[in-house]
């Protein structure tokens, strides 16, 4: 059934929509802030499909690009303690730190491990109780519910280094703050599942902003961007959901509920933005004992961003990954000088592998 | 990171389900959502974090072909 998402002649129908509702609209910045958004846009020429003024730019969608340099510092520190073991999803691995990353650390004999779900690393603390299993907790609203349900049930040498991130602050700091006018946003599918439509509707409010909840097939992504057109052209501002199949209005409340139980919002950094306020969880009380920073002394000091990465503006959208000098020049997936060309999602990694554009 | 694919439960044992991604199976934890045996579901990170609706998807196509 779902081929018809995939369909070129409904893909070329649809581009023929978006030329013709688009003439004379001036120029259009339509952001997405995901990494498999930019995947599907890359991977599937959707640029190519669309006329001039408009443009489809790439936010701060993707979570191994937004964690820090010094959370990449944090967890090299303390996979070098010999009664530690760290756990992370792969792509982290080879992020670059401020001297290293986790991948030198591991071939110095650090005990590092990737896991494909934090279920694996809980299993991992179990079967050592007596050393500590550290777990490098990145990812957004898709991702927290996961840590949450194992943090609620995990064993006493389990915690996690908590890099999780929300991503409704970062949209509405970029409205607020950022260089970019941007004139609509395509809002991450899979987010979306579990926060549903709600955190989306202020943002369009303040900001007079439309907003289109699309999922990751080549004809979802130019149908969204087609429905934000015909509302820009109208002047409405609304948060519309293109992925109804798998998106509900009130999300996932057993999720929701996970997440509220274990987290609160904090401030966090993201890298290349300052701290955004209310865009991090932190762990409640009761579970601090599951927070490797108050667990272990981490004491870092300043970290260094990998020079001339210009990773932190990409995340912002004032520039595609070809503008950075060091693109596939110095940086490239063999050699990642920033984290948007470490992971599968970053944009500098796709634009490498996929992108003609 | 953020991907997330559909498959097919085939069991369900507790908080556990074998899900089949086209031809693979694998174990995935269900406690985020309410399914059961032949329901698709997303899966991120091992969890199945939604359940897809075929009736929505076909409100989908519909509305597709309608703006086209
Ligand atoms: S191409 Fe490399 S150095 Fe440039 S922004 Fe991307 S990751 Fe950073």
């Amino acid at each position: 059934m779902l081929h018809e998402f995939r369909d070129k002649s409904i893909a070329k129908r649809l581009s023929g929509r978006i030329r013709k509702i688009s003439k004379g609209m001036g120029h259009i910045k339509i952001m997405h802030v995901c990494g498999t958004h930019e995947y599907t846009i890359t991977r599937f020429g959707i640029r190519s499909l669309l006329p001039e003024n408009i443009e489809v730019i790439s936010g701060p969608g993707c979570p191994v690009c937004v964690t820090t340099t010094r959370e990449i510092d944090e967890a090299i520190l303390l996979s070098k303690n010999e009664d530690v073991i760290v756990t992370t999803f792969g792509d982290m691995l080879r992020v670059p730190g401020s001297e290293s990353s986790l991948v030198d650390a591991k071939s110095r004999g650090c005990d590092v491990r990737v896991v494909y779900s934090i279920s694996d690393a809980v299993e991992i603390a179990r079967e050592n109780s007596r050393r500590e299993v550290i777990h490098v907790a990145i990812g957004f609203e898709t991702t927290s519910p996961s840590t949450a349900v194992e943090i609620k049930n995990a064993p006493e040498n389990f915690s996690i280094l908590n890099c999780h991130r929300l991503i409704p602050p970062a949209m509405e700091f970029l409205m607020e703050r950022g260089n970019v006018k941007i004139n609509g946003f395509i809002n991450p599918g899979h987010v979306s599942t579990i926060i549903g439509l709600r955190p989306y509707y202020k943002i369009s409010e303040k900001y007079n902003v439309p907003q289109v909840i699309a999922g990751f097939e080549p004809n979802d992504v130019l149908f969204a961007i087609l429905i934000l057109l015909d509302m820009i052209k109208k002047g409405e501002f609304e948060v519309r959901n293109e992925y109804s199949r798998v998106v509900r209005e009130e999300g996932n409340l057993r999720a929701i509920k996970a997440i509220n139980e274990v987290f609160k919002p904090s401030d966090v950094k993201w890298r290349g933005f300052p701290e955004i306020p209310g865009s991090g969880l932190k762990l409640r009380n009761r579970f601090l004992k599951y927070d490797a920073r108050e667990k272990f002394d981490i004491n870092l000091r300043n970290s260094k961003e990998p020079k001339g990465c210009r990773c932190g503006d990409i995340l912002k959208g004032t520039i595609h990954p070809r503008e950075c000098p060091l693109f596939s020049k110095i940086c490239i997936p063999e050699n990642p000088i920033g984290p948007c060309m470490v992971s599968m999602e970053g944009a500098c990694a796709i634009a490498y592998r996929y992108g003609s554009e | 990171m953020c991907l997330a694919i559909p498959g097919k439960i085939l069991e369900i044992h507790g908080n556990k389900a074998i899900v089949d991604f086209g031809g693979i199976s694998r174990e995935v934890r269900i406690d985020l959502v309410d399914a059961d045996v032949g329901d698709y579901v997303i899966v991120h990170v091992g969890y199945a974090i939604q359940k897809l609706s075929e009736e929505e998807a076909e409100e989908n196509i519909r509305l597709l072909r309608e703006m086209i």
